[in-house]
């Protein structure tokens, strides 16, 4: 009996040698999400356009497994009843969850309210080291979506009004998630209360390094958690037209006939310099979740700009946007290059309204305003061709959304789990938890 | 002697080859003016937005880059396109201009088709259209014209660079069976003096204009089948045959958004054969044991639906587009050797969107909706709004943006994979047909 005893005791000591062994022999797993917001194939094509005249020359037209994915959502009036647009909170939720729900919610169900438990949260639970980062606010739908719960997207720090009575709001969940890295716009969250303190105090007095522009930025290291915000809300947008406007109605000459404008092209922004670049700020990242990281990690990083100056009809800002997205998509492949069992997914939220139509010489018959109804704006490309972006649905305050497929591309990923085809937004969710945890 | 000896050798071999290798055939199927968006319209309409369809069941896929050149300037490119320049980019791997087919932008001069240089390797061709048969999209894969329009000697558009009619060329072309719409070319006369209807005949096409007449063929006819005056009227019309339109306003200015309806059957297109029904008589017709075939199907009024705003015209034919896709597969894989390509011309207008809201509450002006707008009401009961904002008073224009590309059974699918240049498809399916 005793002898039992002691050949079971070694067995067990055995196997649990070897389990160890082979866990540390195991390499860290890593997931790189990159979400383009609102970038779908027709802000893809006008910036391809701009930048390198319909040829080659994006990073992205590189990547050769690439698939679409479809983008609903559900309506909050009757969680039965779908809506065929998604937004940044459902479209976040659905890449972050799995699971359909309506526009303006963050990881919480349509109608009902319910939080979603999120695969970044799942992630930090099995020891992973989790990141966000954005161009946008930090506590901006896309990332919210990921390490927060409520009901309504613009709970974002402590007093928001959209906050419901005792619903955290999502700064506070983002910190006591103890998300490792956070990246991005929003000084006014430094400031918001927290309990019997501030964002930032409760961040410092919980291991976090606080940084607040480019030269705190440079300084941040690998040993403590990050929390950096570089602007007051919304990172500044990186070009602007050269003019400083965006896409505008035409005008009309005295016999009613448009009048073309004058050919622009895109500039820097001088308000984005000395802010940390979404590449720059993957890169820190990267950097910091790797270190002394045996499990792994998960990172989303998220172009916001593409989607927000589309909102603004403003072409420029937008492709400026998507070319520091490429950029980085970029910087995530070639991380994933040099190691084993990194997997990068870069796809959209939802699609937005950007058209490339035909240029003014296109047949020659005189236009009036109603053949042009919408917001017009002419490029002159890098390449000095002429093209015309068109935004038509909205011409007072923003342009929609649209719903429309969006694109997924995948590196790294084992052959049996690759995108191909024409899959759910909600699919996206299982196929990185096979990656991550099986 | 030893002459005789080669010459018989020769005659072997080249018999021997010939029966060794299987028939290679391509079937390549256009949705005219089928981006992303009016996918995404006709899948959330009919299957409440999941991968209901049969090319979302097709896994070798990629995005198309779509351009053309300016009309003016060929040195200038223009960052959208049009069913010429897009025909002529699939079928030549060449860009031009809009509204020339097959034809070089600077000088006209001709570019050798696909179907042409199939043709001439003993491969027997056809096209399926769901237009008048001249159409951009088919006439650039057997005419070349830099006018599209140039369909009959009497067509005015002829004159502009003295085109030689398109009907005419396509007949002369030998293509073995044409089928869509325009029994309004019959009766066109032709430069030797005669009508169309009586060159086809001459030529040994058995010219069909109903859909009967069609089913009563042997398979193997040389067929010129043409259903309906102009293009082929469409499967479905909106609700009350109504498209988008804008929305109405009430006293106070403010946007009364219509009640969401469905789509209903077009009482027009009873009668008429479906674009499925054309195709498979093409591929019985077209299978062959020698060289093989090359087919194009075109569904041209996923975009014609789309220039007036109408939603549910453009939904019906996309479906029926997707079944012929789903036909074409099934019969690659009953039949091996056959490529399968699907993909678009160019993009078109159509957007999903919902009903615009306002941040603050307030109401809802017509500023926010300026285009035109419909509120479907989908077959799973969801309400699906739908918009074209690129022109108020008449055609909705074409945009630039990548379309989709899908492939069955092609060896070389990796080249169509990813994205790529619209100019590549031509010679990935030289590729897979001639090597």
């Amino acid at each position: 009996m005793r002898k039992f005893l002691i050949a079971t005791i070694g067995i067990f000591s055995i196997i649990g040698i070897f389990s160890l062994n082979f866990s540390a022999m195991t390499p860290p797993k890593n997931i790189i999400l990159l979400i383009g917001d609102g970038m779908s194939e027709a802000e893809i094509s006008a910036t391809r356009n701009y930048e390198y005249d319909g040829g080659p020359g994006l990073f992205l037209d590189t990547i050769q497994e690439k698939a679409s994915a479809i983008v609903i959502s559900k309506r909050n009036d009757d969680a039965n009843l779908l809506a065929f647009v998604g937004d940044s909170a459902s479209g976040g939720t659905a890449l972050a969850t799995g699971i359909l729900t309506s526009v303006r919610r963050i990881s919480t169900t349509a109608q009902y309210g319910k939080p979603i438990k999120t695969i970044f949260e799942e992630a930090k639970e099995d020891g992973f080291k989790v990141g966000l980062v954005t161009t946008a606010v930090i506590t901006d739908a896309t990332p919210a979506s990921f390490a927060a719960h409520v009901n309504n997207r613009y709970c974002m720090k402590g007093g928001d009004l959209p906050c419901l009575p005792g619903e955290k709001p999502i700064i506070d969940q983002m910190l006591e998630l103890d998300v490792d890295v956070l990246l991005g716009g929003g000084h006014r969250l430094l400031t918001a209360v927290k309990e019997n303190t501030t964002v930032e105090e409760f961040a410092i007095l919980n291991g976090y390094e606080v940084a607040k522009n480019i030269q705190d930025f440079s300084k941040m290291g690998q040993s403590k958690k990050l929390l950096g915000v570089f602007s007051d809300y919304h990172l500044p947008y990186l070009w602007q037209a050269e003019d400083g406007r965006v896409a505008e109605k035409v005008t009309l000459s005295a016999d009613g006939n448009v009048v073309f404008p004058i050919a622009q092209q895109c500039v820097l922004n001088p308000a984005s310099k000395d802010i940390p670049t979404l590449e720059m700020m993957t890169k820190k990242a990267l950097n910091n979740l790797s270190a002394d990281n045996e499990k792994g990690f998960f990172l989303m990083a998220e172009g916001a700009s593409i989607d927000k100056a589309a909102h603004d009809a403003d072409i420029c800002a937008s492709m400026g946007a998507m070319l520091e997205f490429d950029r980085t998509v970029k910087i995530a492949i070639e991380y994933a290059k040099i190691h084993e069992d990194t997997v990068v997914i870069v796809t959209s939220d939802h699609g937005g309204s950007t058209q490339n139509i035909h240029h003014p010489y296109y047949e020659n018959y005189k236009r009036t305003g109603e053949n042009i109804p919408g917001l017009y704006e002419l490029l002159t490309t890098k390449g000095g061709n002429e093209m015309a972006v068109y935004y038509g649905t909205n011409n007072t305050s923003d342009q929609v959304h649209t719903g429309i497929d969006v694109p997924i591309y995948s590196y790294g990923m084992p052959d049996d789990l690759v995108f191909k085809g024409t899959i759910r937004q909600t699919d996206i969710k299982g196929t990185m938890e096979k990656f991550l945890f099986e | 002697m030893s002459r005789l000896f080669t010459i018989i050798f020769t005659i072997f071999t080249t018999l021997t080859s010939f029966a060794v290798s299987a028939p290679k055939n391509i079937i390549l199927l256009i949705g005219d003016g089928m981006g992303y968006a009016e996918i995404a319209l006709t899948r959330a309409y009919e299957f409440n937005g999941d991968e209901g369809l049969f090319i979302d069941t097709m896994k070798n896929s990629g995005s198309v880059i779509v351009k053309q050149l300016m009309i003016d300037d060929p040195s200038k490119i223009e960052f959208t396109g049009e069913s010429a320049s897009g025909g002529t980019t699939i079928s030549t791997g060449n860009r031009t201009s809009s509204g020339r087919v097959a034809v070089r932008a600077e000088d006209g001069a001709h570019y050798k088709t696909i179907l042409e240089e199939a043709q001439e390797r003993g491969f027997k061709t056809g096209l399926v259209t769901t237009s008048i048969i001249t159409d951009a999209t088919p006439a650039s894969f057997a005419a070349h014209a830099q006018n599209r329009y140039c369909f009959t000697q009497s067509s005015s558009a002829c004159n502009t660079h003295n085109d030689r009619p398109i009907i005419e060329q396509m007949l002369d072309q030998n293509v073995d069976v044409m089928l869509g719409g325009g029994y309004n070319l019959l009766a066109a006369t032709v430069r030797e003096g005669s009508t169309v209807k009586k060159k086809a005949e001459n030529l040994g096409y058995t010219v069909v204009t109903d859909r009967k007449s069609l089913f009563d063929l042997n398979y193997g006819t040389k067929t010129l089948g043409v259903f309906s005056n102009g293009h082929m009227p469409v499967e479905w019309v909106g609700p009350g045959g109504k498209g988008a339109d804008f929305v109405k306003v009430d006293d106070n200015r403010v946007v009364i958004f219509p009640n969401a309806a469905a789509c209903e059957l077009n009482p027009a297109h009873k009668g008429t054969p479906r674009l499925e029904e054309m195709s498979k008589f093409a591929l019985e017709s077209l299978k062959n044991e020698g060289a093989g075939f090359f087919l194009m199907i075109e569904g041209a009024s996923i975009d014609k639906q789309a220039h007036i705003a109408k939603p549910c015209g453009t939904i019906g034919e996309m479906l029926a587009f997707d079944r012929s896709v789903k036909m074409a597969v099934e019969f690659a894989k009953e039949h091996g050797d056959t490529a399968v390509i699907v993909t678009a011309d160019h993009g078109q207008a159509t957007q999903v969107i919902y009903k615009p809201e306002t941040y603050d509450g307030s109401p809802i002006r017509r500023d926010l909706i300026p285009g035109l707008y419909q509120l479907l009401l989908t077959r799973g009961g969801h309400e699906l709004g739908v918009y074209y904002g690129t022109n108020n008073i008449n055609d909705q224009a074409h945009t630039g943006v990548n379309v989709p590309i899908h492939t069955y059974g092609m060896d070389n699918a990796y080249s169509l994979m990813g994205v790529i240049q619209q100019t590549k498809i031509y010679g990935a399916m030289k590729e897979f047909l001639f090597n």
